[in-house]
């Protein structure tokens, strides 16, 4: 159980998320599951990596090993997870388990370890990183109304920002709003014709406000200039105090954190920042496409559809402004039309908010209308990775091929759908090299080796030995 | 049924659905306004022919499954009747009679499935099988392979019984499941091998009709590949019919011969599959299609986002069911007075007409039948005030969240002592019926009437864009 010495090296800076030869066995009763082996990839700022595969292959065990997700019974035994310069799989988590009762020594150091490694965490969940997931019916709280799981994230995540919010409202003259209000009043334009208009206005920490209330589409253009003219809030001077405080330190100041459990003080102090985030969470969820935005607030996931609960899931990933959004299957539970409007608000989010997303997903034309790059699992192994033209047009790997073709089309009627024969092996006990090598049809004898990543092209892997040069 | 052959040899229908409804009471006040019920299927005429795969595709909720429940009788209708293997004949002699006559009672007593008696239902039960969507919760856990495919046999006391033993084997064998697997218990299998273990046991008594509810949406898009090609298979060898239910319209693509489209519980395009899919005539049908997701990132095509969600099918819209979201809704396509009345003071808000729209919203406006509503407005309009309502109107009706403003017809205003009073009336609104674009193409929507010659009647079929695709916005 000694662990490989690998020097430890941050990615490039181009780089946002490094995963390297990540290995992630379970523990079970009847025996060893090697369910991830050597998985390597990595994405670039605003790109948009896709993970394909069939059930078990690994795909989500990747994705929520990023967050350090993966169940109790999981180990990540080997690999590194780079994001923002932090090895988020360090303190691998075999070295938790040398448990010893006898040694206090030990069982105190990893303590203090997991507390560290769980603070650290704490920061990149659902800030830096954040998950959309499958199944929306299971990962809303059922009681507690929407507007409330929204706003959390942005209280648990982003105080200053809305004591920032408050402070500049409070801070603007009312007659600089309304000549704003009147200058927009006749403007009507791109995205970015607005932000220009209001960036000149000379308006510091409003413009962000004034261009969300031009760009929500549920309320009338007419109410839109009554909105920003009524923008302005006077604030009195204790909560002038402390929403200062909170924005110096990032967090409710200690000075107010035992007013905070008294009642009245509370909806004193912390409310305001309360109401400011439901504020928030209203034109986030007017930027994910919600209608009826006073009723959802008040509303609770039941009351909501499919598509629109995964909405709700939307905003709150997107609520922090995270680097990276790991999607797991958003649009698999959900009819092909709502599945289109999911799509099409994941590529609006992309081209607004320049973030990075990890899309899961079995379906391949989910995959080819939103990614940039695409990976292949099978069992375990990614056995390719290319941009999204290459893979399609060029594919490599022989269980690429098999998967392509076995996707019924749409546009035409073909006699009989492409096979890959047998079935997908146990990863208790896994085939030797290659996994695939029990179903391929160009099986050799190398294959019973593991083939590194072999570069077809730029940018494009394939472990296949066929491929060797 | 096999040992009535028609001495005259005369081809019958497998299984012909007439109006068929069904209507699930939901639990609620029944004192106010009495029970109300949800219109899952509502008047449904599926036609399916002997060695033909009829494919129902339509989004979930859409009452697809509804549908083949009923045509399996697994459910009684509210309303409507299903005819098993019926000539020819008599189905044209039933559908010329009144609904309720003598004879109309004979013939349903003699084909309808809703009124078989034992020894014909038993019959009918032999003949018609289901493979149900999750092989996980529909086959048995405590019964053995063996046991699972032998049972329809045992149930239907299938002679010899010493060849039950046999014949399990060669059905599991056919279905690419070998020896090995029939003592096996369901959880050690896949999910594919479940579903050919399901396939398997629809077949054993050799049916002539297989309802496959979703059948691959639970497995990987390879083992779907497998199981597909082992379908279309038995429908080649064996010459089975089969209903194919999915909302994978991809699959029902590659799978069946002719394809109905379900909308909130109404079919809304049937035809042969190639000529739907080629030219889809429906705006649903073209919406869906367009959102089909294709594995190939060269082609962007177009797509038609649908706005809004299926409707509340306990109390669907009027006249066509698609027009709240449809791209290219009519006038006369089912516009209730609320429509209008909400989209119209939501348009006369925003263009300097405030005491209007404030009338609109309160109750001072009334709805006095389906086509005309009036409200008393505080001020005095004079005409140039209803003149610009009007045209208000016309600007609006163009824009696509405010097409319930095409449904408007006149608006005239009547001043009178407090104020003034403003009347709209509306286009009689229509239900669409089917309309055949050719021989084997039909669509029930507006932008087709009834009557019309169709796309073939005038242009080459095939080439040409509906219609509907100019509209869109």
């Amino acid at each position: 159980m000694i662990q490989e010495t690998e020097p430890e090296h941050p990615p490039d800076s181009e780089e946002l998320l490094r995963v390297s030869g990540l290995r992630i066995s379970f523990v079970t009763r009847s025996g060893v599951i090697q369910a991830i082996d050597d998985v390597s990839f990595e994405i670039k700022p605003g790109e948009t990596l896709g993970l394909v595969g069939e059930t078990g292959c690994g795909k989500t065990q990747t994705a929520i090993s990023i967050m350090r997700l993966t169940p109790e019974a999981g180990i990540i035994e080997k690999g590194e997870i780079w994001f923002r310069g932090t090895n988020l799989a360090k303190d691998i988590d075999k070295e938790f388990r040398i448990v010893s009762k006898k040694n206090r020594k030990v069982l105190k150091r990893n303590k203090a370890r997991l507390n560290n490694l769980e603070r650290e965490l704490a920061d990149i969940r659902g800030n830096h990183i954040s998950m959309v997931f499958q199944e929306p019916m299971t990962s809303l709280n059922p009681v507690r109304t929407i507007g409330r799981q929204v706003s959390e994230v942005l209280l648990t995540h982003d105080l200053p920002r809305l004591s920032n919010r408050i402070l500049a409202r409070h801070a603007v003259p009312p007659e600089a709003l309304s000549e704003v209000a009147d200058s927009l009043a006749h403007q009507r334009g791109s995205r970015e014709n607005i932000r220009e208009l209001v960036g000149k206005c000379d308006l510091p920490g409003l413009e962000e406000q004034i261009t969300s209330v031009i760009y929500r589409r549920d309320i009338s253009e007419g109410s839109k200039i009554k909105r920003i003219k009524d923008l302005k809030q006077q604030v009195n001077s204790a909560s002038l105090s402390f929403l200062r405080g909170v924005s110096a330190q990032g967090k409710i100041p200690t000075a107010y954190r035992f007013p905070d459990r008294i009642p009245i003080l509370r909806a004193r102090f912390l409310g305001i920042l309360e109401k400011e985030a439901l504020a928030v969470s209203a034109e986030l969820l007017s930027m994910v496409g919600m209608p009826n935005i006073s009723s959802v607030l008040k509303g609770y996931p039941h009351e909501l559809s499919g598509g629109m609960r995964q909405r709700v899931m939307i905003a709150m990933a997107i609520a922090a402004s995270p680097e990276l959004i790991i999607a797991d299957e958003p649009t698999s539970a959900l009819d092909v039309t709502i599945q289109a409007q999911i799509l099409q608000l994941f590529r609006e989010l992309k081209a607004n908010l320049n973030t990075s997303i990890l899309f899961i997903s079995h379906d391949m034309g989910v995959i080819a209308e939103i990614c940039d790059r695409v990976g292949i699992m099978y069992a375990g192994n990614l056995v390719e990775i290319a941009d999204i033209e290459d893979l399609f047009s060029d594919p490599r790997h022989p269980y690429t091929k098999g998967l392509l073709s076995a996707i019924p089309p749409s546009d035409r009627k073909v006699e009989s759908l492409g096979l890959i024969r047998g079935s997908v092996p146990n990863l208790m006990n896994p085939p030797a090299g290659c996994r695939f090598n029990t179903r391929c049809p160009f099986v050799f004898q190398k294959c019973s080796q593991m083939p590194p990543p072999i570069p077809v092209k730029e940018g494009h892997y394939v472990r296949c030995w066929l491929y060797e040069k | 049924m096999k040992s009535e052959v028609d001495p005259a040899k005369e081809q019958r229908v497998l299984l012909q659905t007439e109006n068929l409804s069904k209507l699930f009471p939901v639990k609620g006040d029944k004192v106010i306004g009495g029970t109300k019920y949800v219109h899952a299927v509502d008047e449904a005429d599926v036609t399916i022919s002997e060695n033909e795969v009829v494919g129902l595709v339509g989004e979930s909720g859409c009452g697809k499954t509804t549908l083949g429940r009923l045509v399996l009788r697994l459910m009684e209708p509210s309303k409507g009747t299903a005819f098993f293997l019926i000539p020819r004949s008599s189905l044209d002699r039933y559908r010329s009679v009144p609904v309720g006559s003598k004879e109309a009672r004979t013939i349903e007593k003699e084909y309808s499935i809703y009124r078989f008696d034992r020894r014909k239902m038993k019959e009918f039960r032999k003949n018609t099988q289901i493979v149900f969507q999750d092989p996980f919760s529909s086959l048995d856990p405590h019964m053995t392979i063996r046991a699972i495919v032998a049972e329809p046999m045992k149930a239907h006391h299938y002679r010899p019984k010493n060849e039950i033993d046999t014949k399990v084997s060669k059905l599991l064998e056919e279905c690419g499941l070998g020896e090995q697997f029939l003592e096996k218990l369901p959880h050690e299998l896949s999910g594919g091998q479940r579903q050919r273990v399901a396939i398997a046991r629809a077949l054993a008594m050799s049916p002539r009709l297989i309802v496959l509810d979703e059948p691959t949406s639970a497995l990987d898009v390879s083992v779907q590949a497998q199981i597909l090609n082992l379908l279309k298979r038995f429908k080649s060898e064996l010459g089975l019919s089969f209903l194919f239910i999915s909302h994978h319209l991809a699959v029902v693509r590659q799978m069946s011969d002719e394809i109905y489209v379900m909308y909130a519980g109404q079919i809304v395009e049937r035809g042969e599959t190639e000529a739907v899919f080629n030219s889809p005539a429906h705006p649903y049908t073209i919406a869906l299609m367009s959102a089909i997701p294709v594995p190939d990132p060269t082609t962007k095509r177009e797509k038609i986002l649908l706005k809004g969600e299926i409707p509340d099918l306990v109390r669907p819209p009027g006249g066509c069911r698609f027009h709240p979201r449809c791209p290219s809704a009519l006038g006369n396509c089912g516009w209730s007075p609320e429509e209008v009345i909400a989209s119209l003071s939501e348009v006369l808000a925003s263009s300097g007409l405030p005491s209007v729209s404030e009338a609109l919203k309160s109750r001072d406006c009334r709805v006095i039948d389906g086509q005309t509503f009036e409200a008393h407005v505080g001020e005095s309009l004079d005409e140039s005030k209803t003149e610009s309502i009007r045209r208000v109107v016309a600007e609006k009706r163009d824009n696509q969240s405010h097409f319930a403003l095409r449904a408007v017809k006149e608006i005239t205003s009547q001043s009178d002592t407090t104020g003034a009073t403003i009347r709209v009336s509306l286009t009689m609104s229509l239900v669409p019926k089917f309309t055949g674009l050719d021989k084997r193409h039909f669509v029930a929507c507006n932008l087709f009437p009834p009557g019309s010659a169709g796309r073939d009647g005038s242009h080459e079929f095939g080439g040409v864009e509906p219609p509907v695709r100019g509209e869109q916005h």
